[in-house]
């Protein structure tokens, strides 16, 4: 599985239409270690910048990821 | 290449007004700017529309005609620019290369939002189309929560706090209060800008741009007029926030400002007031420091410090900004430019600069992906 740091993050309270129904949620920029960055969706415990997150199986159109604590 | 000159200026005032059409928002604009420059319909020889998605918005598409036609701006050419929240300043920089190339004499540019018939998440919806859609709000990224992102790294990097960014709301409504045309007129402190309903953290409302209805218009001449634009350039940068090497800067706007000032043979010292992209507090912060106001890193406590108020050392923003002025995104760079003459003119009532002779405008599309910068000087 992917991994990466948290370079900045967000939690959304006011959500599009389309995500409505699941907000409050975060999503985070990572970077991996080859630099590139990704917006992804953070699931589980809430991320701070630094934090060391590892990619989940996904389904549901867009990467998540969760803190390795 | 010609000296372009502002030959007239127009403006609806902003807001929330359920009764009122875009195509009727943009005629009392241009309808303004005609009789202030005391020119016709027949005198324009081209039209630039900045427009950012009234085909969302109003399900009306082909509006630069549109709009034209609805004046009596007929057989010439009319035509849409989209650049997200910098199509109107974008409109304004391809009518002033058209000018001062001298293509044409006179044109006229007008831009307009009607935002409000909309739902609150539906307009979250529409404006996340000004990011990457495959990558961003494909995640549920939403326009504030790019520019939240933006402000935590900014706070981690600096040690920006929630006060410096609460302190940009607390001034900027506090000059929409003294602005008849603004959005909002509420003064409020920074508790209140603290404590607000939370929109993407560290974002309450009031870190937030309003959405609103609006339009204004500007007419410019290679005739000289008592505003001359000094300088108007536009750069680009990445749309995506994942692909900037550095989130905390817009390198289109550090590109735009350093050929403004060249093309103006002006430093950032030189700059007597200033109307800044404030779609989000953070992003004022910003442009202080890429348009050379300030040091990077150091936006936060100058700002605090009262350096940008009306009476400070460079007043930026005294027409309240997109934050409590409003901002119908497509309105807002040609507006920006409006409020710049009207302080130039001394027209400015309480909220009028004692200096106000070399004025420059920032406005910015996405989360920077299109930077304009405006100098304007008194001939």
């Amino acid at each position: 599985m992917r991994q990466a740091i948290v370079y900045t993050e967000t939690v959304i309270h006011s959500a599009p239409e389309r995500f409505a129904a699941e907000a409050p949620y975060q999503i985070a920029v990572i970077e991996f270690p080859s630099g590139t960055r990704e917006l992804v969706r953070i699931a589980g415990l809430r991320a701070m910048i630094g934090d060391r997150v590892q990619e989940l199986a996904a389904s549901a159109g867009y990467p998540i990821f969760e803190v390795i604590q | 290449m010609r000296s372009v000159h502002v030959a007239g200026i127009g403006k609806t005032a902003f807001g929330s007004f359920p009764d009122r059409t875009l195509k009727d928002l943009a005629v009392e604009a241009i309808t303004t700017c005609l009789k202030d420059a005391g020119r016709s319909a027949s005198d324009v020889e081209a039209f630039y529309l900045g427009n950012f998605d009234g085909p969302s918005f109003t399900s009306q598409n082909h509006l630069a005609p549109y709009v034209a036609g609805a004046v009596g701006i007929t057989g010439v050419p009319a035509t849409r620019f989209e650049a997200a929240c910098a199509s109107g300043g974008s409109a304004f920089f391809h009518a002033c290369q058209s000018v001062a190339s001298g293509i044409y004499n006179t044109v006229l540019v007008c831009g307009v939002e009607k935002m409000t018939s909309q739902t609150t998440a539906r307009v979250a919806d529409i404006l996340a189309g000004a990011g990457d859609a495959q990558f961003e709000s494909s995640v549920g990224a939403t326009f504030p929560a790019i520019f939240a992102m933006i402000a935590r790294r900014h706070m981690h990097q600096y040690g920006t706090t929630r006060e410096h960014l609460a302190a940009v709301a607390v001034k900027n409504h506090f000059n929409a209060s003294l602005n008849p045309q603004a959005h909002l007129k509420k003064v409020i402190t920074i508790e209140q800008a603290l404590a607000g309903k939370p929109v993407a953290e560290p974002f309450t409302i009031y870190d937030c741009s309003l959405v609103s209805d609006g339009a204004a218009a500007i007419l410019i001449s290679s005739i000289p007029h008592q505003v001359r634009i000094a300088a108007c350039a536009q750069a680009s940068g990445p749309v995506a926030l994942a692909d900037k090497p550095d989130i905390t800067t817009f390198p289109a706007t550090k590109a735009a400002a350093a050929k403004a000032y060249a093309q103006a043979g002006l430093s950032p010292t030189d700059i007597h007031l200033a109307e800044v992209h404030d779609c989000f507090t953070i992003a004022e912060l910003i442009a202080m420091e890429d348009l050379g106001f300030i040091t990077a890193g150091q936006s936060g406590p100058w700002v605090a410090s009262g350096a940008t108020a009306i009476s400070g050392l460079l007043p930026v923003n005294t027409s309240g900004g997109l934050k409590a002025k409003g901002h119908p995104v497509g309105a807002t760079g040609v507006a920006q430019l409006c409020d710049l003459v009207i302080q130039m003119r001394g027209e400015a009532g309480p909220r009028q600069v004692a200096r106000a002779s070399n004025a420059l405008a920032q406005n910015l599309g996405g989360s920077g992906a299109t930077s304009v910068v405006t100098i304007l000087q008194k001939s």
